[in-house]
């Protein structure tokens, strides 16, 4: 405890009783000094002492000129008060009625789209003037301003922000200007996307995506009902309701005994599948050998399973009404309520074992509800189409009305993976697939596309109708609906492409970072080998799991490289690590993994380095790095000064000799036209301190980075 | 903590009307106090940083009306500082946990009663946290900037008996909510 001198205040107000015991606890607390920026401090008191010297220095009011000739005095003293009266009665009616309130829709966001201007609201009319040169923006941006009413927005030159960036804008008071401005600071992060396209050699012998394409029945009104567990037969209703059954290569085509059906699905195990028809929701066994037990139901909207965690045999669920029900597998021995909803459902998406649902309500609301106590919360968007879970239940893959958007089950920490227009689709026209193996899959109108879960690599694959596309469980095939019959196709989408080598490097990166930030330090060891545990386990930096405050906020990859050839053996990623106090990024580092297949061909992080704490907004920062052939782009989130990243962005070979580079700068971008490289050499990219933003802040350290040259 | 130097403030606040320089070191004097205190209301950074900046900024724009009434310089700061954060947060409440910023002064405690009297201290300021409005503002002068009772009611624009009524009354709230401190 801290020593207390004697207080008279407090001997006289409590005494020496139990109050004044509390008051001397309450002295003896202390609280520590609150998180200072020095800069803030710094360029507070520059601002402070100009407006100050600007306020001292001599120059004649306004009501002394006015007034100036002795004759006029009394009479313009004489108004003068009428005047000070009229404004101190109207200013201070005014300032009861309505105090200057500033707002963003932007403050506090994250993920914030990167095609927008940035809103600043006024509750009240204001001098754009004293507002225009009262603000200013962090990282540095170039930009103009335009008023619409009492909204400004601040439209960056560029036309975008910077991805993957935090934004401060700030307002700051002028003690000069006309109208009083209150201070204000608007934060936002901007959305995580577009990741750096991954480098890689590219292979000379491109393999297609899907392949094997197959007409499994002649059918017409085809609906999907899902693969058996070993993905070797396939289960759909036509259009009369019929449940058919065909194996992948299209032989042994049967029907099982039941028509008319709406809704239905595989069980767990593959051995029956629920179904609901008009009246009546029943259960099948998948061979057709044991006729159909059914129990009166109407209007389900939603069939599904539940595998309980002991192993028991799973139950059925069904949506109904404003509830979700389970009934055992013996199906007549009467359902039991497992959730009451709060808005009658329109649409619902079991998770893959049945322990939670997403449902959209006939009110517009989106929920989420815990199957296994009934517990219903708001879900966290706005659901304009289908969702998918992940094969873990964990994350879902959603469209919006805007875009797909990936996130964890409650809809938080959204990533938008790509906008409807990139598509060139509307929300209620995409359908999605989400493989067991982290592979998806968009079917649009006008062809199937994919996209890695981190938003990286969206590309159409293929045109033409993909319809309802449905992965088996091995993440190796499909099943869809082309001109109304069913169809399966091989899909490899690991080798489709010169750079999806590094699909699934991606994918280990992402779900080791997404486990470090859930705290789960088990699940994240399990993507290091000996020697990276070895890294992680010492006392300095990399931390596996950082704890306490700032925490990990977000992370993104800033470069990834594949080693030249094919196949790559190993693969090297820098990825940010954000570090935030509530909802503000304080500081980042970067770390480099590096990746390799172990024994049984699993992708490893084999090594792991940190680079040093960078305190956040304390001048421009790379965000990320690609290479191509022959072409090396830097992107910044700063606007910078051309002239300073011109000089100031090195590419050397490991002898230290300079690479014949040409560079050209524009929109946060420096695109740099390289000598060709040789292969699987070593090369050195470093950004000087030299390189300042547009208003002149330089980088606060080097930035640093290893390369290897690709094969031509 | 805040031992305010008044009578040196005087002077420099005198001389501050007509030089800059002055100005500058009163802001070098005070500035930490009333961020700090601005924080313990706020509890965010960039809030913090814009209650400041609007505090100093109307102290330079108010301070050639500024007259000596006796009490400290800095009552006067927390004066505006009070105003400009009801003014922000008028319609607002701190959320943050208490544990997030709010710690122990420690000295030597035996280790055995450590823990439990962080526990009974943090206990007792979660207390404070959820007081009205006034009774923390005047709890947090009090306790945490050390401020006599006189001076707290220039800052908080009350009579010195309205204060000493908000601090018996959080106390007595503190001592209800939390009724086995051993001092």
């Amino acid at each position: 405890m801290r020593p207390l001198p004697p207080e008279r205040d407090l001997e006289e107000l409590f005494g020496d009783g139990e109050l004044f015991e509390t008051a001397q606890m309450l002295r003896a607390v202390r609280a520590p000094e609150p998180p200072l920026d020095p800069a803030f401090r710094a360029a507070l008191r520059r601002r402070l002492m100009q407006e100050a010297w600007t306020a001292a220095s001599p120059r004649m009011t306004f009501w002394k000129r006015l007034f100036a000739p002795q004759s006029f005095a009394w009479a313009g003293a004489a108004i003068g008060v009428v005047l000070i009266a009229l404004t101190v009665t109207l200013s201070t009616q005014r300032s009861q009625d309505q105090r200057l309130l500033v707002s963003s829709p932007l403050d506090q966001a994250r993920n914030v789209a990167v095609e927008q201007p940035i809103a600043v609201n006024f509750n009240q009319p204001v001098d754009h003037a004293a507002v225009e040169s009262a603000i200013s923006i962090q990282p540095a941006t170039a930009h103009s301003y335009e008023w619409k009413g009492n909204t400004l927005y601040v439209k960056p030159a560029s036309g975008q922000l910077a991805a993957n960036t935090q934004y401060q804008v700030r307002l700051m008071p002028q003690a000069a200007s006309r109208q009083p401005l209150p201070a204000k600071t608007i934060t936002f992060v901007t959305a995580p996307t577009p990741a750096p396209k991954p480098t890689a050699a590219p292979s000379n012998h491109p393999v297609q995506p899907i392949t094997a394409e197959k007409q499994l029945a002649n059918a017409t009104g085809t609906r999907l009902v899902g693969w058996s567990p070993d993905g070797g037969t396939l289960y759909y209703l036509n259009a009369a309701g019929q449940l058919h059954v065909v194996a992948a290569d299209g032989s042994g085509a049967r029907t099982l005994p039941v028509d008319g059906v709406r809704q239905a699905a595989v069980s767990p195990d593959g051995t029956q599948l629920v179904f609901n028809r008009a009246a009546t929701l029943g259960v099948v066994s998948a061979d057709g050998k044991t006729p159909p037990v059914e129990t009166p139901v109407s209007d389900v909207l939603n069939v599904g399973w539940q595998q309980p965690l002991n192993s028991a045999a799973p139950k059925t669920l069904y949506v109904q009404g404003n509830a979700v029900w389970s009934t055992a597998t013996g199906i007549a021995a009467g359902p039991a309520k497992v959730a009451s909803l709060g808005e009658t459902p329109v649409a619902a998406y079991f998770s893959p074992n049945g322990d939670h649902l997403v449902y959209r309500g006939a009110g517009g609301g989106t929920h989420l509800v815990d199957l296994s106590d009934g517990r219903e919360a708001p879900w966290n968007q706005s659901l304009a189409g289908q969702l998918a879970w992940s094969s873990d239940g964990r994350r879902v893959l959603f469209t919006t009305s805007d875009g797909l958007y990936i996130s964890d089950a409650s809809g938080a920490s959204a990533i938008r993976l790509a906008a409807l227009a990139d598509l060139s689709a509307k929300s209620d026209t995409v359908e999605l697939a989400w493989s067991s193996h982290d592979q998806i899959l968009l079917s649009t109108p006008s062809g199937i596309w994919t996209v890695r879960s981190d938003g990286t690599g969206l590309r159409k694959l293929q045109d033409g109708e993909f319809a309802q596309p449905t992965w088996n469980a091995a993440g190796t095939a499909i099943a869809y609906r082309r001109g109304g019959s069913p169809w399966d196709a091989l899909v490899n989408l690991q080798n489709a492409s010169p750079t999806a080598s590094l699909d699934e490097a991606y994918g280990a990166v992402n779900d080791f970072m997404a486990a470090r930030k859930q705290g789960q330090t088990g699940a994240a060891s399990a993507f290091l080998d000996a020697n990276a545990r070895g890294a992680y386990g010492g006392s300095a930096e990399p931390d596996l799991v950082i704890s306490g405050d700032p925490a990990l906020s977000r992370y993104f990859v800033v470069f990834a490289q594949a080693a030249a050839g094919q196949p790559a053996t190993s693969y090297r990623f820098v990825v940010r690590l954000v570090l935030g106090h509530g909802l503000t990024d304080v500081s980042d580092y970067d770390e480099t993994l590096v990746l390799q297949r172990n024994a049984t061909g699993k992708l490893l992080i084999h090594q792991a380095t940190a680079g040093p704490r960078q305190s956040v907004g304390k001048g421009p920062r790379v965000l990320s790095v690609q290479l191509e052939r022959g072409l090396l782009r830097v992107t910044f989130d700063s606007d910078m000064d051309a002239a300073s990243v011109g000089g100031g962005v090195t590419v050397k070979d490991a002898a230290g000799k300079s690479v014949v580079a040409t560079p050209s700068y524009a929109n946060r971008v420096d695109t740099i036209m390289l000598q060709p490289l040789t292969a699987g050499s070593t090369y050195h990219l470093a950004v000087g301190t030299g390189v300042k933003d547009i208003s002149g802040r330089a980088f606060a350290s080097e930035f640093d980075l290893d390369l290897v040259g690709l094969a031509a | 903590m805040s031992s305010l130097p008044s009578r040196g403030d005087q002077e420099l606040v005198e001389r501050a009307k007509q030089d800059p320089n002055a100005f500058g070191e009163l802001y070098d004097r005070h500035f930490q106090q009333i961020y700090r205190f601005v924080f313990s209301r706020v509890r965010e950074q960039s809030a913090a940083e814009d209650v400041t900046s609007e505090v100093f900024m109307k102290a330079l724009k108010s301070l050639p009306r500024y007259q000596d009434t006796g009490r400290p310089f800095t009552a006067w700061l927390y004066q505006i500082a009070v105003n400009a954060i009801a003014d922000r947060y008028r319609a607002a409440r701190p959320t943050a946990d208490i544990d997030e910023i709010r710690d122990l002064a420690a000295g030597e405690p035996e280790l055995d009663a450590q823990a439990a009297r962080r526990d009974e201290l943090r206990r007792i300021w979660a207390v404070v946290e959820a007081l009205p409005a006034p009774q923390r503002t005047a709890m947090v002068l009090k306790f945490q900037e050390d401020m006599r009772i006189e001076d707290i009611a220039v800052a908080m624009g009350k009579s010195p008996g309205a204060v000493k009524l908000l601090i018996h009354r959080g106390v007595t709230r503190v001592r209800a909510s939390v009724p086995r401190v051993d001092a």
